[in-house]
Order: structure tokens, then C-alpha cells, then sequence
């Protein structure tokens, strides 16, 4: 009789522990990284959030190949890995600790650039790269001082608004330019979180 | 066959029950995480409860005040007696419900809030999340903070049932699981995090331009909300930003807090602006380039804020308070045996 009084009890037990293990999510909390400085993450959310979805109507060519920065022979695509030996020195280093969590960021400056990487464990990766020096190119030939008029002309209408900024996305990439006046003044490619 | 005597049968079926739920909160036990050894800033929420009341001044935010401010200093420094309700990466809402559960607890003269988390719109991360909540005793203000806070991967049950959340942890359990299984570990001193290393501040990364550098509307409502909640309580809101040099705190962040301060009639010291009459040295008194001050760099600034709080705020010096002298200048000897390890 006993057996049939925790048939019951047993199995909501069971229920319970099959529902459990149903769940996702990793369980280590240091696990959980958020490696990409608080910084970094600022400025992309604020492209991130609230975007219009004002995405000007025109033809533009299917863009399938996501963005990538070419220097001095060595290509950076956010979401890759990160190869320090590829580019020279780097002029500085800063890195970031998340609070409490274990990770870190490192933002590489490279006096024309910023690389920010985040670790995921397996190695760096790229976050971002951020423009600094004003001859810096695009591969397309976009640069800091251009003009609205220039960005459209090298990658079509078809971005989002986002404050002052517009925001193109290929796959899980995204080039973020900020505009004053209808002059570019901020250049980024990051990484779609 | 003899019929099983009813009474036999209920008593059996509550044993079964009860040894399941014992068996399963002792199971949640073992697998949530202790936070004694590692993570410790997740042990912060769950030390308060032992240490709860009689602190004239409270202080609410992020990792800039558990890292930046010292309850024995503005105590050695002017008799305060205070306590740090921060956690890493607090976010506005977070705040609110801490502190209506902290005025549960106690009345504060003065609640001392970091606005560092201003530019934070939604919530950074569910890890974050877990050590500023999951030792939350249950109240109105935990079902609060979690809904307030959920990601978008998360569950309210996860909360209520830890297990749904770490059940995986049986092959990550380590020998701080079971260490800590009976007992907690606390690691902070009225909340403030000690760190003596020192990291100086190198070469900061660009300033980068932002698209949009305004404060999003759900930190506007929550700071009205702890406004309201400190007006109701009879407490005095300090709005301060602690000098952690990075990330970056723009002028025009600035110009939002000291826009709101002068709306209600608050006060807003931002630290980053008097770093030199503190004598903050960034090449000596921080741990990690400058996100955080060191025990040297915290001692400056809390001794010149304990100035600023006793002179402007009519705070008691407990110092010559014969009961409670006692009880701090025994934390004060675990702090300073502490600092000189």
C-alpha cells in the first residue's frame, strides 16, 4: 500500500526534475560573459534600441557578405577571431573587467583604430572596430568628414535610423556611422548581440 | 486483508512528502551557487539581513560604490554609521526594489545614490541579475526586482525554484559547494568590498562618440521612484557619481543629473570633478585602471564624503554612543587587520 501513496509524490518529483533538465541556460554564472566593455556596449545599444525601422526605400543590392575592415593586408570582421600578430603593434592596451564576472575586454589601440575583443573562452574575438584617424578608409572609401550623401553613395539607402546614427547590417555584423550636421563623425563596425 | 488504518496511510504520505521536499531543498542547497570563495559580490544581498538596521546612511548603485566607498572610514572619519546595498552592474529598477526592501528594514536619514547606472536602459545580463536577486529574502520587493529585471530567456520560477536554474551544476559542484553547504561566508565590510592591489590608470581608450547620449525613460521613472520612496521614508537623496574614470561619464550625462538634481532640489556631487582636492592618485590608488579605487583610493574619498555627510546632512556621531562605538570599533579591527594583511 505504501508504493501506491508515493506514486503520487514520485511523480511530481519526476515531473518536476524532467521539466529541470528541460531548461536551458548555462549554469556556471562566471561562465556567463559579458566580455565586451561597458563602454562599447553603450554606444552599440544605443544604436540597437529603439531604432526607428525608417528603412529609406530603394533599390539595394543583396548585401549577404557581412562587413569586414582590411589593414595593412590583415582583414577584422567582427565575430572572428582575433589575430594580434597580423597587425603591428598595438600603441596601447586596456582592459576591462567585468564587474564580478570573470572576462575580460580588451580594447587594442592601434593610433588609426580601435579593436575591442572579448574572450568567450575558446580565445579573443572581435566586438568592434572603431575609426580614429580621419584618413582611414573603409574598404568601400568611407572616412571620417565625409558626407551623408557619400555614405548613401557607397552603401545605398538602406540602413536604419538611429539618433544621429545609421546603421547598415549584413548578417552578424553591423557598420554604425554617426552623423553631425550630415557630416560622419563616428565610425564603427561591431558585432549583432 | 486487513484495510490499512487511515491514519496510518495520511501519516505515510506526509512522510513520503516531507522527506521529498527535504530532499529537494537540500538538493537546491548543494547545487546553487555559494558565493563564499568565488563571486563573492553574490553573498552581498544575504549579509545585509545580518547586519540590518541602525545605518544612517544607505547606499544604493553598482560596483562604483561597493568598490569606492567604506562604511569604517565614515565612521572612523566622522562617527556615520552606514551601509552599502550595491551589487555589480545594478540597474536603476534594481535600486528601487533594494531600497524599499532595505526601508523594510530600517530608516535611513540619507540615501546615497550612484547615478552611474543611468545609461543603462534594459537589462545587461542574467548572470547580473542572479547575484543581485537570487539571495533576496522573499518579499513584495523580490517578485518586484525580478519581473523588473528578467531577461528575455528567463522565468519567474527560475527564481522561486534556484534548481531550474543551476540543476546542471552537478558536474561544476567544487569543494566551496559543499564547504559552504551548512554555512555562509561573508566577505564585505558594511558592504564594501576591499581591494588593496594597485593597477594605475595607463593609456584610457577613445572616447568614443555616442548616437544618442540621453537617459532612457525607464531610469527617469525608477529615479522618480526612489525619489518618491526616499520623500515618503523622511530620507535625504544624495545623487552622487563615484571617480572611476572609465568607462566614460559624458558631460552631457552629467548635465541630465545636475538638470534633475536642481528640479528637485537635490544634491549631485560628481567625484570625477574634485578627484584632485580628494587626492585621488590614479597611478596608486586604484585596482584595475581606474574602474575602481583600491582600500587607498576608497580611504580618501570616503573620509572627504564623510566631511560633506556629517556637515551637510545633521548625521549623529556615533562615536561617542557607548553601545554602538563598541560594536563598530570591533569591525573596525577585523577591517584594519584586514587592510594590513
Amino acid at each position: 500500500m505504501m508504493k501506491k501513496y508515493m506514486i503520487i509524490p514520485l511523480t511530481a518529483m519526476l515531473a518536476f526534475v524532467l521539466v529541470s533538465c528541460g531548461s536551458t541556460g548555462n549554469t556556471d554564472l562566471s561562465d556567463q560573459v559579458i566580455t565586451r566593455s561597458t563602454d562599447t556596449a553603450e554606444e552599440t545599444e544605443a544604436t540597437q534600441e529603439e531604432a526607428s525601422n525608417e528603412v529609406v526605400e530603394q533599390e539595394v543590392q543583396e548585401e549577404s557578405e557581412p562587413f569586414s575592415f582590411a589593414y595593412e593586408g590583415a582583414v577584422l570582421m567582427p565575430g572572428e577571431a582575433f589575430d594580434a600578430s597580423l597587425l603591428p603593434t598595438a600603441d596601447s592596451t586596456y582592459t576591462t573587467p567585468s564587474c564580478a564576472i570573470e572576462g575580460e575586454d580588451t580594447v587594442y589601440n592601434y593610433t588609426a583604430f580601435e579593436v575591442t575583443v572579448f574572450d568567450d573562452g575558446s580565445g579573443e574575438e572581435i566586438y568592434s572596430i572603431y575609426f580614429i584617424d580621419p584618413n582611414l578608409t573603409t574598404p568601400e572609401g568611407l572616412a571620417l568628414g565625409d558626407s551623408l550623401a557619400r555614405v548613401e553613395e557607397l552603401y545605398g539607402t538602406g540602413y536604419e535610423e538611429d539618433g544621429t546614427a545609421i546603421v547598415y547590417t549584413r548578417g552578424e555584423t553591423r557598420l554604425t556611422v554617426i552623423l553631425q550636421n550630415e557630416m560622419v563623425i563616428s565610425i564603427e563596425y561591431s558585432l549583432v548581440l | 486483508m486487513e484495510r490499512p488504518n487511515k491514519f496510518k496511510t495520511v501519516l505515510s504520505v506526509f512522510m513520503v512528502l516531507l522527506v521529498l521536499i527535504a530532499a529537494f531543498l537540500l538538493l537546491t542547497r548543494l547545487l546553487e551557487p555559494k558565493y563564499a570563495e568565488t563571486l563573492t559580490e553574490g553573498s552581498m544581498i544575504s549579509q545585509y539581513y545580518e547586519e540590518a538596521g541602525g545605518h544612517e546612511v544607505i547606499f544604493i548603485g553598482d560596483c562604483e560604490v561597493y568598490a569606492n566607498f567604506s562604511p569604517m572610514e565614515l565612521y572612523r572619519q566622522a562617527g556615520i554609521t552606514a551601509y552599502v546595498r550595491g551589487t555589480p552592474q545594478q540597474l536603476l529598477w534594481q535600486s528601487y526594489y533594494i531600497l524599499e526592501e532595505t526601508f523594510t528594514y530600517e530608516t535611513p536619514k540619507v540615501v546615497v545614490l550612484n547615478v552611474n547606472a543611468m545609461r543603462y536602459s534594459e537589462p545587461v545580463n542574467e548572470a547580473y541579475n542572479r547575484l543581485t536577486i537570487d539571495n533576496m529574502r522573499w518579499s513584495a520587493s523580490k517578485v518586484g526586482i525580478i519581473q523588473a529585471s528578467m531577461t528575455q530567456e528567463e522565468t519567474f520560477w527560475s527564481y522561486v525554484f534556484p534548481i531550474l536554474r543551476y540543476h546542471s551544476r552537478f558536474d561544476e559542484l567544487t569543494k566551496e559547494d559543499f564547504a559552504y553547504f551548512f554555512q555562509n561566508k561573508y566577505s564585505t565590510y558594511n558592504g564594501y568590498q576591499m581591494n588593496k592591489a594597485v593597477n594605475p590608470v595607463g593609456t584610457l581608450p577613445t572616447k568614443r562618440v555616442l548616437s544618442d547620449y540621453q537617459f532612457g525613460d525607464i531610469c527617469y521613472e525608477y529615479l522618480d521612484r526612489i525619489r518618491e520612496l526616499c520623500e515618503e521614508n523622511g530620507a535625504s537623496l544624495v545623487l552622487i557619481k563615484a571617480p572611476s574614470v572609465y568607462p566614460y561619464w559624458y558631460d552631457e550625462y552629467d548635465e541630465q543629473m545636475e538638470e534633475y538634481a536642481a528640479q528637485y532640489g537635490l544634491d549631485f556631487y560628481n567625484f570625477l570633478d574634485v578627484t584632485e582636492e580628494i587626492g585621488i592618485d590614479y597611478s596608486t590608488d586604484t585596482y584595475d585602471e581606474g574602474l575602481h579605487l583600491n582600500l587607498s583610493g576608497a580611504t580618501k574619498l570616503s573620509v572627504y564624503f564623510a566631511d560633506i555627510l556629517s556637515q551637510e546632512y545633521g548625521l549623529t556621531d556615533y562615536r561617542e554612543d557607548e553601545e554602538i562605538s563598541a560594536v563598530y570599533n570591533e569591525k573596525l579591527a577585523a577591517y584594519d587587520a584586514a587592510a594590513a594583511e
